[in-house]
């Protein structure tokens, strides 16, 4: 079903320009089954717009976006949005409908779908379990929780259909140090126990190296090089790249550690 | 919420239609918007009442061309007129006789009424002594006075620019305001001279000296009854008959004597009217009742009605076409340009455009309220709709709603703050445009204001100023409830964002 060597996902040639700037030059790209996927650079690389090329929610000017190896933009809307509910998407301050509690978020979609009541409550408490969320969070509005809350319950709102492949976006860039440090052990946990196909953009190096099977450092639209952490400090295709890794580590020491532990 | 709405809707069509129903077998009478012209639409409408008819009067519809073009367009059926203003300002170009010019067009007139109601230039006896002017040529040796017409007589073809070329006047501190404004005026000094009507109860009110014409520049302004002649035929025989009865009654003195009773004793134009009836024919006829709660309450119940409608019709055509503008950019500018026109557009001027399209009455008012409540619940949809910052809308994307369950979940719920404000602001503006309806005979708190203004009487000016006020300010409370109920418990006292 997934596409050869396990891709459930793949950038085919695709490029995007918004004006005249160029965020993505043509860029061919897999997202392996059941791994997570780093993309990893500095602002305005062309990350973001790599994710949100992968979910369909911006086209390419050229190329195409395989999701099971189907090209999206040949897809109707009804398939379209048949293809999101298998996708879970996390934007960086977690993307929560101010105008419904936490439960509401969460269920939305899926009482679109017509689920049942039993099956949806069901749900949620696995959920609620697997992100440890305290039970009396989901009845408060998004305003009403703390930043790590909001981001375990776009989470949860995420993982709420079981989708193959979930994205995030910068999901611990508008955290405190502590609180964040507190959700990257509890994300990458999940990850693991989940097993699911993860694309996940940040800008910081200790971060994709604890969460990432896969890297890919970008840098001014253009994938630099793609591999495993340990590749790129070998093995750096690019000056860019040993700039890159040594300025994290030298601004970020506590990041550093974690990414050596 | 959505059935509560349909319902008033279809309520308020169906009032409107059985007020129509019962419309058409009255009599229309209409007067135009000074006191003498009341008091004889008034007489004229007791004395079909006397007759049988059911009548309706229009009490100071608008001024001539207005009343003239309802009557030409079958919303009214009767009016005073005067024949001056027949031949110089409503039938100018037609060669034939006024009876024939007048057929023609489906209306008729009885005889003159007896009095000759003309123009007149006038100014306080005791300035006219001390500059020595009574005649109106005298004018010509005094530029430095200070002329204030009538909005009427300064745009007629009988009025001012064609007195001034005949009497070769040099002045040129000229200005146009309200016929009642301008007595004030003169009194107070703001004015020196103005243009009187020779029956008008002020001049002796005001102790005012007319000027003669000694050029004869000034028509006759011989008072009539117009009529359509389909009259009979709908309302059956004697409509016409008993409006014949009043020709040859009256003469100037008598008119002076019932304008002054009105306007300076502050009799009830209706009560003046069934005197005259009782002391001429002996006709006892019922006067319109002036009980004063009743009648606030009635047009309360109008201007809540113009309110209403119009609101109810712009909410329903405003959102949708801010939902359009908002996820078409081109034409959401188009849209937004052509509403903000609208806006602009002087309230008096738009009201005016809706008669030849829609008549008089409520209808027109409706529609111009309509159009007026447009802009702000436009403006307030789109920005609502548009100012939703993008990780909300790409977060419901990616969740994999469809775009009217997106609409419908997130971004009407997120916009609802912002709509209900513009509809708010809608509201409390129509409440108190709707007061300028009166002027095209819709009724409503503004028919108390204007008919005080008409009659210096600032007792009836507050029983359509206060409720109007406290009406705006009931708007702002409701809508504070609205919003309890509305505007969704997480977005309630923050911003969205």
């Amino acid at each position: 079903m997934n596409d050869e060597a396990g891709a459930v996902l793949r950038l085919d040639a695709v490029s995007k320009r918004f004006g005249d700037a160029v965020a993505l030059a043509e860029t061919s790209l897999d997202v392996p089954s059941a791994h997570t996927t780093v993309l990893l650079g500095p602002s305005g690389c062309g990350k973001t717009t790599a994710l949100r090329l992968m979910l369909g929610l911006v086209r390419p000017d050229s190329g195409r976006v395989l999701f099971r190896g189907r090209p999206l933009g040949q897809l109707g809307d009804e398939e379209l949005r048949q293809a999101r509910t298998k996708m879970g998407y996390v934007v960086q301050e977690g993307g929560l409908f101010p105008h419904l509690t936490a439960l509401d978020n969460v269920r939305l979609m899926a009482r679109q779908l017509g689920w049942a009541a039993p099956r949806l409550a069901a749900r949620v408490a696995e959920l609620a379990e697997l992100v440890r969320l305290p039970p009396d969070a989901l009845a408060r509005f998004p305003h009403e929780l703390s930043g790590g809350q909001k981001q375990r319950v776009a989470l949860m709102r995420a993982l709420m259909l079981d989708p193959e492949l979930l994205f995030l976006d910068e999901p611990l860039g508008a955290l405190d140090p502590l609180v964040r440090a507190d959700l990257q052990d509890d994300l990458a946990a999940i990850f693991r126990r989940l097993g699911k196909s993860v694309v996940l953009v940040t800008h910081d190096l200790a971060e994709a190296a604890l969460f990432g099977h896969v890297l890919v450092l970008m840098q001014a639209g253009r994938v630099v090089q793609r591999g495993a952490l340990d590749d790129l400090v070998a093995r750096p295709a690019s000056p860019f790249v040993t700039r890159f890794i040594a300025a994290q580590r030298r601004f970020d020491p506590e990041a550093d550690a974690e990414a050596k532990a | 919420m959505r059935v509560a709405l349909a319902c008033v809707v279809v309520l308020s069509l169906a009032a409107s239609g059985e007020a129509r129903a019962a419309e058409a077998k009255a009599i229309r009478i209409a007067s135009k918007s000074f006191t003498e012209s009341v008091i004889l639409g008034e007489i004229a409408a007791q004395l079909e009442r006397a007759a049988g008819f059911e009548v309706e009067h229009r009490v100071g519809l608008g001024g001539s061309r207005l009343v003239w073009d309802a009557l030409v367009k079958g919303s009214i059926d009767v009016y005073p007129e005067y024949t001056g203003t027949l031949i110089d300002e409503l039938l100018p170009s037609s060669s034939t006789g006024l009876a024939e010019a007048l057929a023609a067009r489906g209306l008729g007139m009885t005889a003159p009424l007896g009095f000759n109601n003309t123009y007149a230039i006038g100014l306080r006896s005791a300035r006219a002594h001390a500059l020595g002017v009574a005649r109106l040529s005298d004018l010509r040796a005094h530029p430095e006075l200070t002329l204030g017409f009538s909005n009427e007589f300064m745009s007629r073809r009988d009025g001012w620019p064609a007195l001034q070329r005949r009497y070769e006047l040099p002045q040129t501190k000229v200005e146009g305001l309200d016929h009642d404004l301008a007595y004030r005026a003169v009194g107070s000094g703001a004015i020196d001279v103005t243009d009187l009507y020779t029956t008008d109860a002020e001049i002796r009110q005001y102790g005012l000296l007319p000027l003669a014409d000694d050029l004869r520049f000034f028509e006759r302004y011989d008072a009539v009854l117009l009529y359509r002649l389909d009259l009979e035929s709908r309302v059956g025989p004697g409509a016409i008959a008993a409006l014949r009865r009043l020709e040859g009654r009256f003469d100037e003195a008598q008119m002076v004597a019932l304008n002054a009773r009105a306007k300076l004793d502050r009799v009830p134009q209706a009560d003046v009217a069934a005197d005259f009836l009782r002391a001429t024919f002996g006709v006892v006829a019922a006067p319109s009742p002036t009980n004063t709660a009743r009648t606030i309450l009635a047009r309360l119940a109008e201007h809540l009605l113009l309110v209403g409608a119009s609101l109810l019709a712009a909410i329903s055509f405003a959102i949708p076409l801010g939902i359009i503008a908002a996820r078409r950019r081109r034409v959401g500018q188009v849209v937004l340009a052509v509403v903000g026109v609208v806006q602009t557009m002087p309230t008096l001027a738009l009201l005016v455009f809706m008669i030849p399209l829609f008549g008089i009455g409520t209808v027109p008012a409706i529609v111009a309220l309509f159009l007026y409540g447009l802009l702000p619940i436009v403006r307030n949809t789109h920005a609502g709709l548009t100012g939703i910052p993008s990780a909300l809308v790409e977060s419901a994307e990616a969740l994999g709603l469809s775009s009217g369950a997106r609409l419908r979940l997130v971004e009407l719920p997120l916009a609802s703050p912002l709509i209900l404000a513009g509809i708010k602001s809608a509201a409390v503006i129509n409440v108190g445009t709707a007061t300028l309806g009166a002027l095209i005979g819709a009724g409503g708190l503004g028919q108390l204001i204007f008919t005080g203004i008409r009659l210096d009487d600032v007792r009836l000016i507050l029983q359509g100023a206060i409720p109007a006020s406290l009406l705006a300010l009931a708007v702002q409370g409701l809508f504070e409830l609205v919003e309890r109920a509305v505007v969704p418990r997480g977005l309630r006292g923050r911003s969205m964002r």
